[in-house]
């Protein structure tokens, strides 16, 4: 079958590390704000010390991957120019994401013929492209303020609360990034069980041309894969994950205020105990998809 | 070759507070809670500094609490939209393919 190169190593590499450090960081940092539901999450990871280490050492490898890949990608524009990709940051290029995303949702309930030509990279790619550094900066800010709160915090040190609040608002958020993202890219006809091209870097020719029209792949590959047949149980698998997701709404909507401790769940009943744990199922699911994936890119 | 090395030092010196952080003060440095208890603070301007995060913490989560059960329902819908584009996407191919 005719592939195409779509990520360099480079960036399956930030992938990997930001993914996984990001996962491991959730299924870790969840049970504090929710450990009423969550407490066995601790419990089997041997106990609050060491479920709260292993969420800073992924928090270190998180800042690392930041800070590397950032700097990586950043020389890599300025030395190589864009190459193959769409990405620019003039206005116009943001004007037609959202021209692009309003006609792409006509096309998707068939109030319009044609879908939006996109290049390499579709609005949702570039919403991606742009929000998870974005989000990862305040995480790895708000999260070593609170590790080490000295000196920042030595003239109020009452800014640590405030420092947590945000914290956890943007975790939460982080949690509905990672559910639709995996959701979307892995469970969906066309993806499941799994989309290889973020770990081998290759997809399949007739499916570039068929999503990213205005993409010019700068490399093509004869591979002995095999021709993609969707399993019906994919079916089942993105409605598991899009009722988790709603679950998870409606726990979005329980949260109330309880002064310093910030936004807390004081109400537990049934549905919440799934959202909350059906979150960690999957993303536990999602960790061993992530080494599946490398695996399986590194033995072809 | 050269990016990654110049990349690689930045993440060093990036992350190099936190590590010697780490090191002096937090588990592998043995002290995991710091000596300093904020006792240095008389009382009142103690109490004066809580009562102000109290407020902040009340007027953040007065935003935060709509603005996320926003996004949430905003991301599920999204992404239930998605679901369909894809579904869609795969049998037009479908029927390219038989085509």
């Amino acid at each position: 079958m005719k592939e195409v190169k779509r990520f360099s190593p480079a960036q399956r590499a930030a992938h990997f590390l930001v993914s996984l450090s990001g996962m491991l960081l959730i299924i870790t940092g969840l049970p504090i704000t929710f450990s009423t539901q969550l407490r066995w999450v601790m419990d089997l990871m041997g106990g609050s010390g060491v479920t709260m280490f292993v969420h800073r050492i992924c928090g270190l490898i998180l800042a690392f991957s930041l800070a590397y890949f950032g700097t990586y990608f950043a020389l890599e524009r300025l030395t190589k120019g864009r190459g193959d990709s769409n990405i620019t940051l003039h206005p116009k290029f943001f004007l037609q994401l959202v021209k692009d995303m309003i006609q792409d949702m006509l096309w998707t309930f068939g109030l319009t013929k044609e879908r939006p030509k996109s290049g390499k990279y579709d609005w949702v790619m570039v919403a991606d492209i742009f929000a998870v550094p974005i989000f990862c900066l305040i995480e790895v800010i708000t999260g070593a303020v609170m590790w080490f709160p000295f000196p920042i915090l030595e003239s109020n040190p009452a800014l640590f609360f405030v420092f947590r609040t945000i914290h956890t608002g943007v975790a939460i958020f982080a949690v509905f990034f990672v559910l639709a993202h995996a959701t979307v890219l892995h469970f969906t006809p066309g993806n499941f069980p799994i989309n290889m091209g973020i770990f081998s870097g290759l997809i399949p020719k007739h499916k570039a041309k068929e999503e990213f029209p205005l993409w010019n792949p700068e490399e093509e590959v004869e591979t002995n894969s095999k021709p993609y047949k969707f399993h019906p149980v994919g079916y089942i698998a993105g409605i598991v994950s899009c009722l988790i997701m709603l679950l998870m709404v409606y726990v979005t909507f329980l949260l109330t205020e309880e002064g310093l401790a910030g936004l807390r769940l004081l109400e537990d009943n049934l549905l919440v105990a799934i959202a909350l744990n059906g979150t960690i199922a999957l993303m536990f699911i999602y960790v061993l998809m992530t080494f599946y994936g490398v695996v399986k890119a590194l033995a072809k | 070759m050269l990016k990654a090395i110049v990349s690689f030092i930045v993440a060093v010196i990036a992350i190099s507070p936190l590590i010697v952080s780490m090191m002096e003060s937090a588990q592998l440095g043995g002290a995991y809670i710091s000596e300093n208890t904020y006792r240095h603070f008389p009382s009142d301007i103690r109490q004066e500094k809580y009562s102000s995060a109290v407020e902040t913490i009340a007027f953040l989560n007065s935003i935060a609490k709509p603005l996320l059960a926003f996004i949430a329902f905003f991301v599920f819908i999204m992404t239930a939209a998605e679901y369909w584009k894809f579904y869609r996407i795969y049998k037009e191919e479908e029927r390219g393919e038989k085509l």
